[in-house]
């Protein structure tokens, strides 16, 4: 069995309310596996602990109990870090450098050789597509560009998994489009990508996997084909109806003249899934 | 080799995001004016003495001045990073959490040095040029102007136990303003807490004296930087090196300490 | 140690404290010799503050800059705010700033001597116009207020002396106050003999103390003094030796000592 690039074990994450060690719990027995190229949604509402979980993997916060690890090593670790590249949700960057700054910066800190530096810089900067505005202070950068050279940052040392907090959050649906495809490509040069996002739609088109968290639990997870497919119905692909031919659909299709050109299996919209999911938990809870 | 490489990219980066900030030209700017306001003097008629007015005022300079920017780009070039959440950048690459403190503080303590070498370079400057325009008796120079320096060197390394404090404060802080107010504080205990080792043997109340002797020893004597009557003008009673690497040490270790609590600290605290 | 630390807050809060406390108490003991040490070197070089001088003329402000270490800088300021007490002839102030100015930094001989001279010689001229100036005043009053305001720049060099025992710059001055405002040749002559004795003094202290004898009509004194004098002048142009060679050959003539008795510069 080939090693999975993130493994979640029973992650808890309680947070203590005052002096006297009253907790609230963020995040409550997590369990959940990302095997190596796959793009992998974590779904919640705000609050849901989606931004916990990607911290406790990153080392940045610790669990209460429970164990992650990457490619093997521990989440946090310097080996476990080493191998990922984070994204974090409205990534905020040093103003007064350049993007070009930037990277050179963060491929200094993360290991780049040297020799290499320069040309991966450059290389990065191409794939995000910020090589005209390589030179500007990132004071000047809109918000989608802040969000592409976040994700350059997170390329810049060439790391086999990158967690992505909320990519595309307040972004144009230029840059959204823009940023759906370096991650696509991504995937097909090898890349494992955790992502996190409340744009649902966005989420059903990129995803392979999904996984969908609620008040630190784990609701529902799996691939995304499965997860959308609704058991024992199908829909139909119907030509040529007139509109009272549409209301002698139900009684038979064949009466009715037309001609039955496909049947598929019915799916419902990764939104009302992830409705469904929420609204299932919430009233489980009340 | 890779650690060194890292810990000299965040200073680096701490340094260059200083002098890119408009704090530093403002404080510099001040000083400089400051320094060239000591020719204010000149109207007082004071002959050679008067160099010892300019020494004094120089020496305040640099020691105030200097004191503010230490404290104020500790505190902005460190929390600042915890506050806008660069660090969860940073620290989400393979960079240890003492690298990230030991880069910043070393980049704080560049810019520092800038600052204490462009005023010593000016006020040595000054007063060069004052000395040549006094009617100087002896051949002999008034100024020890190699102490101006010394001076300055002292008070880099004093100014080095500030950082550490203030790392140490940010380490725990929740905002910006704690950190700012808790380390001026701090200075300022270590600025006069050696009254109160003068006067705690007084103490008659044992519990007392105890509980006074042992804050004591929580806080650095700054005190054993204040070298500046010592120092720069040759009628001053000279120091004699080994003291002055002693405060060097001594300076060192605090900073050393500071720096290794506040990497507790900060190891352990949740971002 | 997970759990420890993240749901007993007030535990880890504690911990951190005790560390703190342990760390920087055992800092401070193992730099104690030297804090001792450098604290020491640094007193030594330094008169020690008098605390009650500050207490109540002067605001908190000049308190916390003398005590937090800018206590020469806040001299310097308060030399400045003396000057402009001067320049007013306000008399109380004056004297409350020089014991100010001389409280928080007694070092610089330039504070000691200036204060002297502007109460032996600046404020008999206020008090003399104050009083009507000099037409109205009769001789003996006016000698009066100047014998009192000498008498008072007496006292302050005197506490001067204290701090500096051996500086020539401050035993001149007192010499110089006997002899311009008090024209007791008798008293000024001694300091001007102890000011020529100490290192660094100027040359001519030595000739002045040789002049004085003269005016005590003590020439044979002023002679063999003279002569002590030209034998131990160093070989610089300042030192004047030739000046000092013609006062001896004046005092030779005047006191007939002649041929093989006479004063040989080369013996």
């Amino acid at each position: 069995m080939a090693e999975a690039a993130i493994r979640i074990e029973g992650f808890v994450k309680d947070y203590p309310v005052g002096i006297r060690g009253k907790r609230v719990r963020a995040i409550d027995g997590l369990s959940l596996e990302v095997g190596a190229n796959q793009i992998y949604g974590l779904l919640g509402p705000n609050g849901s602990g989606k931004s916990t979980t990607i911290k406790l993997l990153l080392g940045l916060l610790r669990p209460s109990s429970g164990v992650g690890t990457i490619f093997g090593k521990p989440a946090g670790s310097l080996a476990a870090r080493q191998a990922l590249g984070y994204l974090p949700e409205s990534p905020y960057f040093y103003r007064y450098l350049s993007g070009r700054e930037l990277l050179r910066y963060f491929a200094r800190v993360s290991g780049v050789a040297r020799a290499t530096r320069e040309e991966r810089v450059v290389a990065v900067l191409e794939r995000v597509g910020l090589s005209a505005a390589a030179d500007r202070r990132l004071s000047t950068y809109s918000k989608g560009m802040l969000q592409r050279i976040g994700l350059a940052q997170a390329l810049v040392h060439d790391p086999q998994i990158l967690i992505l907090d909320e990519p595309t959050a307040g972004v144009d649906p230029e840059g959204t489009a823009a940023i759906a495809a370096i991650i696509r490509d991504l995937k097909e040069r090898g890349k494992t990508i955790l992502l996190s996002s409340h744009l649902l739609s966005q989420m059903e088109d990129l995803c392979d996997h999904i996984a969908i968290i609620n008040r630190g639990r784990l609701l529902c997870e799996g691939a995304v084909e499965d997860l959308l497919q609704l058991k024992g119905a199908e829909s139909y692909l119907v030509e040529g109806l007139d509109a009272s031919g549409q209301a002698a659909v139900k009684a038979g299709i064949s009466a009715a003249g037309g001609s039955l050109k496909q049947v598929t299996p019915a799916r419902r919209g990764l939104e009302h899934l992830f409705s469904e999911a929420i609204q299932a938990e919430e009233g489980g809870a009340e | 080799m890779e650690r060194v490489d890292r810990i000299w990219a965040v200073c680096a980066l701490t340094f260059t995001e200083a002098v890119r900030q408009k704090f530093f030209y403002i404080v510099l700017f001040i000083g400089g004016g400051m320094l060239l306001g000591s020719g204010y003097f000149q109207q007082f008629d004071f002959g050679v003495d008067e160099l010892k007015f300019v020494i004094d005022f120089s020496f305040g300079t640099l020691f105030f001045l200097g004191t503010i920017l230490a404290i104020t780009a500790s505190t902005q070039l460190f929390y600042s990073e915890i506050e806008n959440r660069t660090a969860h950048t940073l620290l989400a690459k393979p960079v240890r959490h003492f690298e990230f403190l030991l880069g910043k503080c070393l980049g704080v303590q560049l810019l520092l040095l800038l600052f204490v070498l462009l005023l010593c370079g000016l006020m040595s400057a000054l007063l060069y040029l004052r000395e040549l325009s006094l009617p100087v008796t002896g051949s002999e120079s008034l100024v020890r102007y190699g102490e101006l320096w010394l001076y300055g060197l002292i008070q880099w390394a004093r100014f080095g136990v500030l950082c550490g404090a203030c790392l140490l404060v940010g380490s725990i802080a929740r905002s910006y303003l704690f950190t700012m107010m808790v380390s001026f504080l701090l200075m300022l205990v270590g600025q006069l807490q050696y009254i109160a080792r003068e006067s705690y043997a007084e103490i008659a109340f044992l519990p007392l004296r105890w509980l006074v002797q042992t804050l004591a020893l929580l806080f650095p004597n700054l005190q054993v930087f204040n070298v500046g009557d010592q120092l720069g003008h040759a009628a001053a009673t000279s120091l004699p090196f080994g003291v002055l690497i002693q405060i060097l040490l001594y300076a060192g270790a605090y900073t050393l300490a500071y720096l290794g609590l506040a990497w507790w600290n900060f190891k352990r605290r949740e971002l | 140690m997970n759990l420890l630390q993240t749901e007993r807050p007030l535990l880890l809060k504690l911990q951190a404290g005790l560390l703190a406390v342990l760390v920087l108490s055992a800092t401070a003991l193992v730099l104690k010799p030297l804090e001792e040490n450098s604290s020491r070197a640094l007193q030594a070089g330094q008169v020690e503050l008098r605390m009650d001088a500050l207490d109540q003329s002067v605001g908190q402000g000049v308190v916390l800059g003398v005590m937090g270490g800018l206590r020469s800088l806040v001299a310097d300021f308060a030399w400045l705010e003396l000057n402009r007490k001067w320049e007013a002839r306000d008399r109380a102030g004056l004297g409350a700033m020089i014991q100010l100015v001389t409280s928080i930094d007694p070092r610089p001989e330039f504070f000691w001597i200036n204060s002297a001279r502007m109460v032996g010689y600046d404020v008999p001229h206020w008090r003399i116009a104050a009083a009507g100036g000099y037409q109205q005043l009769s001789t003996a009053e006016q000698e009066n207020i100047i014998a009192e305001q000498a008498e008072q720049a007496l006292v302050l060099l005197e506490r001067a002396l204290r701090v500096h025992p051996q500086s020539p710059r401050l035993k001149l001055e007192v010499g110089q106050i006997y002899l311009n405002r008090l024209q007791d040749f008798e008293s000024a002559a001694p300091w001007f003999l102890a000011a020529s004795k100490e290192k660094n003094a100027p040359y001519f202290v030595a000739r002045i103390y040789a002049d004085l004898l003269l005016r005590l009509n003590r020439p044979a004194e002023a002679y063999a003094f003279l002569k002590t004098l030209y034998l131990e002048l160093p070989d610089d142009p300042m030192a004047q030796a030739t000046i000092v060679l013609e006062r001896i050959r004046e005092l030779e003539a005047e006191l007939r000592i002649e041929g093989a008795a006479a004063f040989s510069p080369n013996p």
